[in-house]
């Protein structure tokens, strides 16, 4: 899986943003603390879950349930607006 | 050292083309 590429990403002063392009059925935008900014970034290039969830570990302190569940809701948030893609 | 977790969170705002 991967992030959809007609979401385009954009971070200034701390804040980072994810906005749709023209061709997809949501139209907006998506604010992320630093943590889903993480996850987001992970995403441009094709992983897994547990990829991601291990990248966490390597730099949070944090164990690795609480990880796996917090990257499956992001997960879970980012496909119900199409911006996964399944390649 | 690894940073101290904060855990994700995501606010999607849609916009109303109407």
């Amino acid at each position: 899986m991967k992030l959809n590429p007609k979401f385009l990403t954009h971070e200034t002063k701390g804040e980072h943003i994810t906005v749709s392009t023209t061709g997809t059925k949501f139209n907006g935008l998506i604010r992320s603390n630093p943590t889903a900014a993480f996850i987001v970034e992970s995403m441009k290039a094709d992983t897994t879950e547990r990829e991601i969830a291990d990248k966490i570990l390597a730099k949070y302190d944090v164990d690795r349930t609480t990880a796996e569940k917090d990257v499956a809701d992001i997960v879970g948030k980012l496909r119900s607006i199409g911006a996964i893609i399944d390649e | 050292m690894k940073e101290k977790y904060t855990a994700p969170d995501m606010e999607i705002i849609e916009f109303d083309t109407e």
